[in-house]
């Protein structure tokens, strides 16, 4: 599997992998968006959203952050500011970030699309993750 | 005219303001035109008030739950949401449409037309500074999810899209494939709703209610009506032919409130009174006549027939119950009258009951001299067999006795009657069209039986102009208060085995037209008294004294008008005026007028003024109020007990 613009989180290196999300979710000015758990459905999810992480508006970039073990930056993901009323419900909800598939970040770090496992999910709609990403106030 | 009268006058006139400006009616005329004017349809009519020139336009919202106020002198523009016409068929007419909804299709065929905008945000930010481009990616966002919103809520659209995704070695070139999609998909649902409307015809008339029936009228576009002569509303207002009539009464009608008190004007309630005992006094005095007579007649012939007269006078006895039931009719119709100006909420209702009452008692004097007749012929025929025996001074005197009730008794009655009857209604007639006329703001149900005429054109549904127009000014002679009414319907194919064409009415909207800014010359009778103290009035020679404080005196007033678009009750009941007062004052009381120049506050329609002014002549300042009273309009002949009605 060629994943070009994804970053895949090791689930043995809690430090590591910090650092690696701290890095991405921080430091870059780009819309993210961050696949949860392992198996061939999260696979192909990786790999739908790799291949729409290729798009770039206005210069700014897209990202895939592949956490096979949510636990692992469970405290990092809780922190980040939810956005939309629809991640606020869903997040709040999620009680084992397990149930979660993905979510997408906005330029100012703030959680906007929230996916859950028992949705329906196809590239088109990791896509419009990535562009309601986008679509989050700028400053 | 002495301080308590004047005092009586004030609240009076307050009272009578109160009477006229329907206080609590706007509420209840307001809850009628809710009820009565809501848009049919789901908001097919919106219209635009165009002003003097093109850039005064003000938009009226056709989902606005009222009557709406127009200028008189304006342009109408009438937009037409065909979507919304579509919408309304597809709810209404049982036509089975696309699950996507007009307001949906709108959407997304407006960001259809802004593909090349929208795409070119994709790649380099060509430039532009951080703030500018993440403008730009929130643009594109909000655009792009609406689409793929569109595309994900249609599983085959959907799917072909995935499919060219999942597929492709260019992912930005994508997002051009889903404009192409979803044009594809628009397309064709026009090409659906075209084909589910075909057969369906939609036509808009108008027409304006000028007070007798509704014409028809040209909307620009949608028929082929004639125009009307043009005809501007005057930004000047002279006085109406009545009102110079009534500033002609005006000396006079001051001379006689100087000279006879001010409650002199305010006697509708009054002149209604002694017009019913009046006719009372005619009644009675008739009946009896009539009846004193009869009975006379029946005494003698009683007295000097067989006892077995007595059982035979019952046409006789009917009179006599008639008289009673007339009496108790009029009685009823005294103590209404008492009740008139307690509360002018029920005015209307016992303005009607007085009408209904006139009535009862005009048909029950209609039959009395039937009646009369019957009871005549019953002695008559009674004392067929036994006139013979009676002596001939009875005879005589009963031949007498009904001479007596044909030439004395009845002679005035009838003419009385009918004279009251038409004074009665004229009065109710006064207070209907002045109070009741006014309170009712409208009864805007007078459109909904309207048809459109031939020449009203019939659109196919993909064919209806975005727009019609039409120039008020065009519509021939206008007056405030005047009524627009539009309305829109669908044709629909006749249905199976029928031959007519089936018509729904989508929307509707009524208008009232009121000048906003004008001038206006308004004569009025004003209660003028001198801002000076006894020994100061000596000083200018005015002769009033302190207790005859106020002088009644004919005026007009230059007023400058404004009008509400938003109160109906405004323009109708208050429209406030300011501007110049011009009165002939004689405070000297030489019988020679003086001229006073005052600023005047006019309200309710000029029914009250206020303001202050200077006698000219003598140099003195003085206050004074006004009020449009009906001076002229009503004149009661008088009828004394037991005379004529001449």
């Amino acid at each position: 599997m060629n994943l070009d613009r994804t970053i895949i989180i090791p689930a043995d290196d809690r430090s590591l992998a910090q650092r690696l999300f701290k890095s991405a979710v921080y430091d870059e000015d780009v819309l993210v968006v961050v696949v949860l758990g392992e198996g061939p459905q999260k696979e192909q999810i990786v790999k739908w959203a790799d291949k729409r992480a290729q798009v770039v508006v206005q210069d700014f970039g897209r990202k895939v952050i592949w956490i096979r073990d949510a636990s692992v930056l469970e405290d990092e993901i809780r922190k980040l500011p939810l956005e939309s009323e629809d991640a606020k419900e869903k997040m709040d909800a999620a009680v084992d970030l397990n149930a979660i598939a993905l979510f997408s970040i906005s330029l100012a770090n703030t959680v906007m699309d929230v996916i859950k496992n028992d949705e329906k999910i196809n590239i088109l709609r990791i896509d419009m993750a990535f562009v309601y990403a986008g679509e989050a106030e700028v400053d | 005219m002495n301080k308590a009268t004047v005092r009586i006058g004030i609240i009076g006139a307050f009272a009578f303001i109160f009477f006229f400006s329907g206080a609590g009616m706007d509420a209840a005329a307001k809850k009628e035109g809710e009820k009565n004017t809501g848009p049919i349809g789901p908001g097919v009519l919106s219209f635009e008030e165009i002003g003097g020139n093109e850039s005064k336009v003000r938009t009226i919202k056709a989902a606005e739950n009222k009557i709406a106020i127009l200028d008189i002198n304006s342009r109408l523009r009438i937009k037409i949401d065909k979507d919304a016409v579509k919408k309304y068929a597809a709810d209404q007419l049982d036509i089975r449409i696309s699950a996507k909804m007009p307001e949906e299709i709108e959407v997304i065929s407006n960001i259809l037309n802004m593909e090349a905008d929208i795409l070119g945000f994709i790649g380099e930010g060509k430039g532009l500074d951080e703030q500018t481009r993440k403008k730009n990616l929130q643009t594109f966002s909000k655009k792009m999810r609406e689409l793929q919103r569109f595309i994900l809520a249609d599983p085959a659209l959907s799917k072909k899209v995935n499919e060219k995704m999942e597929n492709s070695d260019q992912p930005e070139d994508d997002y051009r494939f889903i404009f192409s999609v979803i044009r594809e998909e628009i397309d064709r649902i026009s090409g659906e709703y075209n084909q589910v409307f075909a057969g369906l015809n939609f036509r808009l008339g108008g027409w304006i209610n000028r007070g007798a029936a509704p014409e028809p009228i040209h909307i620009e576009g949608f028929d082929t009506i004639q125009k009307g002569e043009f005809y501007e509303f005057p930004f000047f207002v002279p006085p109406t032919p009545e009102e110079w009539e009534k500033l002609k009464k005006l000396p006079e009608a001051a001379k006689n409130i100087n000279e006879k008190g001010i409650s002199a004007v305010f006697n509708i309630k009054e002149q209604l009174n002694q017009y019913v005992a009046g006719l009372e006094a005619e009644i009675k005095n008739s009946l009896d006549c009539t009846l004193k007579s009869l009975t006379g007649i029946k005494s003698q012939i009683i007295s000097r027939a067989t006892s077995d007269f007595k059982e035979q006078f019952k046409a006789t006895d009917t009179v006599i119950q008639k008289v009673k039931d007339l009496l108790d009719l009029l009685q009823q119709m005294k103590t209404i009258i008492k009740e008139l100006d307690i509360l002018p909420g029920k005015l209307e209702q016992n303005l009607q009951l007085v009408q209904s009452l006139s009535t009862a008692i005009k048909n029950d004097i209609a039959t009395l001299p039937d009646d009369i007749k019957n009871a005549k012929q019953e002695i008559e025929n009674g004392l067929k067999g036994a006139l013979a025996t009676l002596g001939k001074d009875v005879q005589a005197g009963i031949k007498n006795g009904l001479e007596q009730i044909k030439d004395d008794c009845l002679k005035n009655i009838m003419a009385t009657i009918a004279d009251a009857r038409s004074q009665i209604d004229s009065i109710v007639a006064f207070f209907k069209d002045e109070v009741i006329k006014n309170a009712a703001i409208m009864s805007p149900q007078w459109g909904a039986a309207l048809e459109l005429s031939d020449k009203v054109e019939r659109f196919s549904i993909d064919k209806i102009p975005d727009e019609g127009n039409v120039d008020l000014r065009y519509l021939g002679k206008r007056d405030e208060g005047n009524e627009l009414y539009f309305k829109a319907v669908l044709e629909t194919k006749p249905k199976e085995g029928e031959e007519k064409v089936q018509t729904v009415t989508v929307d509707q909207k009524y208008f009232i037209l009121f000048k906003m800014v004008y001038i206006k010359l308004k004569p009025a009778l004003i209660f003028a008294a001198p801002l000076l103290k006894k020994t100061g009035r000596a000083e200018h020679g005015i002769t009033l004294s302190d207790k005859k404080t106020f002088q009644a005196v004919a005026s007009y007033s230059v007023l400058f008008k404004f009008g509400s678009r938003k109160s109906v009750a405004y323009n109708r009941f208050l429209r406030i005026g300011i501007g110049l007062n011009v009165a002939a004052l004689d405070f000297n009381q030489d019988s020679n007028y003086e001229v006073g120049l005052g600023l005047v506050l006019s309200g309710f329609n000029d029914f009250v003024q206020l303001g202050v002014g200077r006698n000219m002549d003598i140099d003195a300042n003085y206050f004074f109020f006004g009020i449009n009273l009906p001076i002229g309009e009503i004149s009661l002949p008088k009828i004394g007990a037991g005379g004529s009605s001449e």
